[in-house]
């Protein structure tokens, strides 16, 4: 599996707002993304309720995945081609180095896809001294200057046209140039080279057909195209709930798809692949792998509170109007999946306890789910995920470790809520305990621990000498409140 | 391999033998075929020409086939090579490029124009001679089986003599379609495509591909570039109806 | 116009504890309106907090005792967004697996407004003849306007306001960062995410910024007071009875 660094989300998250050149991006990207987004959305002729028709879609192949996943790996044996169903991360990254190393792969290519991150395909290919290479512009930049992806769509959107001009000035060794057609030409030259020799092609796979038996890939460069086109091999990696029930599923969701990823009408390139070349095909690889992935997810299915993420089709949306994401960037999350989205499916699949800044480190705005082309209730799943990491049952495969004083403060404050008489005497005792904080202008100015924070950059005002409700009761008392 | 799957298929069976209790949206999946409305349009023409503008798509209408062999002389004669020295064609082998007859229409030019191999199975020599033709090709010109206005994309499978990586690893992508094959929008693509699929169930055939302008990235600094693996320019020739 | 013989206010624990004159607006409203008040004396806190931790049987002895304290009130009215959606939406799903306290959360639920939804979309009121000169801007919270769907009543309000000029800013739906235990427990993201806040408040050259929830309020003026700014918050309530 690939490094989880969750655990160091606030210090990552500090850095990221440190940085000038990223906040710069991730506002831009923002407000050019999501306000459009947002438009296309309302310009379908199925009108607003078009996003819940995608829930559907997506809600009922999750829960028929016990007859679809079968369908689709029929249809794709049928034409030849190999499907294996992988437990785990292992497994899957197991059976495609077996699948290497019988043909004897040196080289190769590979198109963007979330799982082979989440599954750390790379690292392993590499330590068994097979070359990877990613495609994908943005990801080809990252490789090249040994970096990780900071958003699920657009990976290299921290990198400035100078950072990548002084890259590719030295790793393939052109001109300086900050000029991105040039900069993309000489990409595009560079890895022509690695798509005709490559051996193999790895891609991910978009949402699968069941009724059709084909998985589909979708982009906008062309890269995928290439590398499941060219090389002998091609081997694909799903996870398992990326799959629809009927071809005319698709009909919406590739719509909604291209809207939330990238503000466009319609991705540039979408291939429904069933099987390897078939003999009367000049082109076409030889051999066709589909490794459907559990890696945890069986879990996922099997709650019925968390279920709902499987129907993510991982088209970033969330992230583009995310305000957290916004300041933070996507390193900060530590994994292959950033964002609202990723503080649900990371939690989920690398313990709530590895992960719990990732649900708590959110506001539950809701500009999520409004974002989300299959209305996921994003916040509804964030504050479950606080739930069952406070309140855990033992018997609960999501349970998280909690915390004993924080558990204690919140039962003790309960006590209060439901006793006026208590909760006037702490008031009390507040209101005069506040008199030793130092002030400014009648305003508290520091905050001893744990409730510091809030005075690193913000006032509090002192609490009013009386409730509100007390001075009602008095104003009633003296008979002139109400009428 | 087939334990892999039982057990793989087992732990799904008993993770669905819990009901969803969160998440079950609005509206049911079953209720959704009637929802599907495709949109309306008198001139599909024209919202094609609008979309395919918005895409960059250098769009163009041919009366007849001669016309439509002329425009590609043109864009033959226009277009730079980009990986070798010489400037070739290379193109599907389908009844309506066939008809176009480029061989003569491109005669005078002298650049070579390269068909791909019809004969079934394609051996090993044809297949490799094919794919050298390919990496030197400037051009692939290939037909669609349909074309949708409203995103202006380009439906094409993979069938003999029609090799998908034509309209991908060229520097130019020519696309020729009928007017009769230009539909309104993807829920109209879906129904035909669902008819097909009554008739023959392999309709979709193994390989079928989208294509919505030329390969494009926007990944650094979100400027858009056009080129960035596929082909860099995207022309599409609509040949008119008879009757128009 | 719709009637009622009495208005029950649950005047949030913010407004009870540090904006009292907050809810000494909302009252003078309803006065304006001739409606009566009653503010129920045991009323504390509807539970949010320990809800948005996590802390689900905390938030339910909160509930229980808001659903005991309210269960007579004809209507209930309360100045914020996120508490109003905490028990038009939770209550009732808090008692999921208990159908007789669902029953009566829900039966709250549905007697539950937010102040400016209850004027606009209950009462029909939209002029309350108040008179404030200045130009303000409004912030819309997270929960009032996407779980609650208000965003046009305050606006139509404030507009209704004699003297008052409104100048949208930037984002004003994006959240101002507060998030509850988030702005304490995450106050390098928080504070990050209100300066931006800030930020489009003050490009609005607005005197005032103008809110339908004491916590957003709570946050920014925080920042506008560390920062000594030329800004203030101010409840829409307070907003609605100035002369
Ligand atoms: S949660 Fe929704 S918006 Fe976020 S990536 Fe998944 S599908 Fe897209």
């Amino acid at each position: 599996m690939s490094a989880i660094r969750t655990e160091a989300y606030c210090q990552a998250a500090r850095e990221g707002m440190a940085d000038p050149v990223l906040q710069k991006a991730l506002s831009g990207f923002q407000h050019r993304v999501a306000p459009a987004t947002a438009q296309r959305y309302r310009r379908h002729p199925e009108g607003p309720q078009v996003r819940q028709m995608a829930h559907a879609i997506r809600m009922h192949a999750v829960e028929h995945l016990d007859t679809l996943l079968p369908r689709l790996a029929d249809g794709i044996l049928a034409r030849g081609g190999q499907v294996y169903f992988a437990a785990d991360a292992q497994a899957a990254v197991a059976y495609g180095l077996a699948v290497a190393r019988r043909r004897g792969v040196r080289q190769v290519v590979k198109g963007k896809s979330m799982v082979t991150e989440e599954i750390g395909l790379n690292e392993a290919f590499q330590d068994a001294g097979i070359a990877v290479v990613e495609t994908d512009l943005g990801e080809y930049i990252l490789q090249l200057a040994g970096e990780t992806p900071s958003h699920i769509i657009a990976p290299a959107i921290h990198k400035t046209r100078k950072e990548v001009g002084r890259l590719f000035a030295e790793k393939l060794g052109i001109p300086y140039s900050e000029d991105p057609p040039t900069l993309t030409q000489a990409a595009r030259a560079a890895l022509r080279t690695q798509f005709l020799s490559a051996d193999m092609g790895v891609s991910g796979c978009n949402l699968a057909c069941a009724e059709t038996g084909h998985i589909t890939t979708v982009s906008n460069e062309g890269n995928i195209r290439m590398s499941t086109t060219l090389p002998k091999v091609h081997i694909a990696f799903m996870g398992m709930e990326r799959v629809v029930a009927r071809l005319a599923d698709h009909a919406l969701l590739f719509r909604l798809l291209s809207n939330a990823a990238a503000a466009q009408k319609m991705a540039g390139y979408i291939s429904y692949i069933g099987g390897p070349r078939a003999d009367f095909q000049a082109d076409g690889p030889e051999e066709f792998h589909l490794v459907i992935v559990d890696n945890g997810r069986s879990r996922i299915l099997a709650d019925p509170e968390f279920r709902e993420i499987l129907c993510c089709i991982r088209c970033a949306a969330c992230l583009n109007v995310c305000p957290v994401y916004g300041k933070i960037g996507g390193h900060a999350y530590g994994y292959a999946y950033s964002g609202p989205v990723g503080a649900v499916v990371t939690a989920l699949l690398v313990g709530l306890d590895r992960a719990k800044h990732l649900f708590f480190g959110e506001t539950l705005c809701g500009a999520c789910k409004e974002a989300c082309p299959v209305e996921i209730d994003l916040p509804r799943l964030l504050l479950a995920l606080r739930h069952r990491w406070a309140e855990g049952r033992a018997d609960d495969l999501f349970r998280g470790g909690g915390d004993r004083l924080e558990a204690l403060v919140m039962r003790l404050w309960g006590e209060l809520a439901r006793r006026p008489n208590l909760y006037q005497g702490a008031r009390h005792l507040a209101v005069a305990g506040q008199q030793m904080l130092p002030a400014e202008e009648g305003r508290i100015t520091r905050l001893p621990p744990p409730l510091h924070g809030w005075t690193q950059a913000r006032d509090l005002p002192r609490l009013a000498r009386r409730r509100f409700v007390q001075r009602w009761a008095a104003e009633q008392a003296r008979g002139e409140g109400g009428r | 391999m087939t334990a892999n799957r039982e057990a793989f298929m087992a732990r799904v069976r008993t993770a669905l033998s819990a009901p969803t209790s969160h998440g079950r949206g609005a509206i049911a999946y079953a209720e959704l075929a009637p929802l599907a409305v495709a949109k309306r349009s008198d001139a599909p023409l024209e919202l094609l020409a609008e979309n395919a503008a918005a895409l960059n798509i250098q769009l163009q209408l041919a009366a007849d086939p001669a016309a439509a062999a002329a425009l590609i002389r043109r864009i033959a004669v226009e277009t730079e090579a980009e990986w070798a020295q010489q400037k070739a064609l290379v193109r599907w082998d389908d009844a309506l490029l066939n008809e176009l007859d480029l061989e003569t229409a491109l005669a005078d030019t002298g650049l070579p124009l390269y068909r791909a191999p019809l004969a079934a199975p394609v051996d090993t020599v044809a297949r490799d001679r094919f794919h050298r033709q390919l990496r030197s090709a400037v051009i692939g010109i290939t037909s669609a089986d349909y074309c949708v206005a409203d995103t202006a994309t380009l439906v094409l499978r993979n069938r003999p003599g029609q090799p998908g990586a034509v309209s991908l690893v060229p520097s130019v992508h020519v696309a020729v379609v009928r007017e009769s094959q230009v539909l309104v929008d993807f829920v109209s693509l879906y129904a035909e495509l669902a008819q097909e699929r009554r008739r023959d169930r392999e309709a979709l055939t193994g390989r079928m591909t989208f294509i919505s302008g030329p390969s494009k990235t926007g990944d650094i600094e979100l400027v858009i570039v056009h080129g960035a693996h596929g082909p860099r320019a995207l022309h599409l020739i609509v040949l008119r109806d008879p009757s128009a | 116009m719709t009637t009622f013989s009495n208005v029950s206010l649950f005047v949030q624990c913010l407004v009870d504890n540090f904006y009292p004159q907050v809810g000494d607006a909302m009252v003078e409203i309803f006065r304006r309106l001739d409606l009566k008040v009653d503010v129920p004396l045991a009323q504390t806190c509807c539970g949010q907090p320990a809800f948005n931790a996590g802390y689900r049987k905390t938030a339910r002895k909160a509930a229980r005792h808001f659903i005991d304290t309210f269960a007579s009130a004809e209507v209930i009215v309360c100045p914020s967004g996120s508490c109003v959606d905490m028990v038009r939406h939770h209550y009732p799903d808090l008692f999921a697996d208990d159908p007789v306290w669902q029953a009566r959360a829900t039966q709250v639920a549905q007697k539950t407004f937010e102040l400016t939804e209850f004027l606009v979309d209950v009462l029909g009121v939209i002029n309350l003849e108040a008179r404030f000169d200045g130009r303000v801007t409004y912030h819309d919270s997270c929960h009032l306007t996407r779980h609650l769907g208000v965003a046009r009543q305050p606006r139509a309000l404030i507009q209704a306001v004699r003297g008052t000029e409104l100048i949208e800013m930037a984002d004003s739906d994006r959240c101002c960062g507060f998030g509850g235990t988030f702005a304490v427990k995450y106050a390098d993201i928080s504070t990050g995410m209100l300066a931006e806040k800030v930020a489009n408040i003050l490009a609005t050259e607005a005197e005032v910024v103008i809110g339908c929830d004491l916590s957003c309020l709570l946050h920014i003026q925080g920042m506008l007071s560390r920062k000594k700014l030329p800004v203030r918050a101010m409840h829409i309530a307070e907003l609605l009875v100035q002369k």
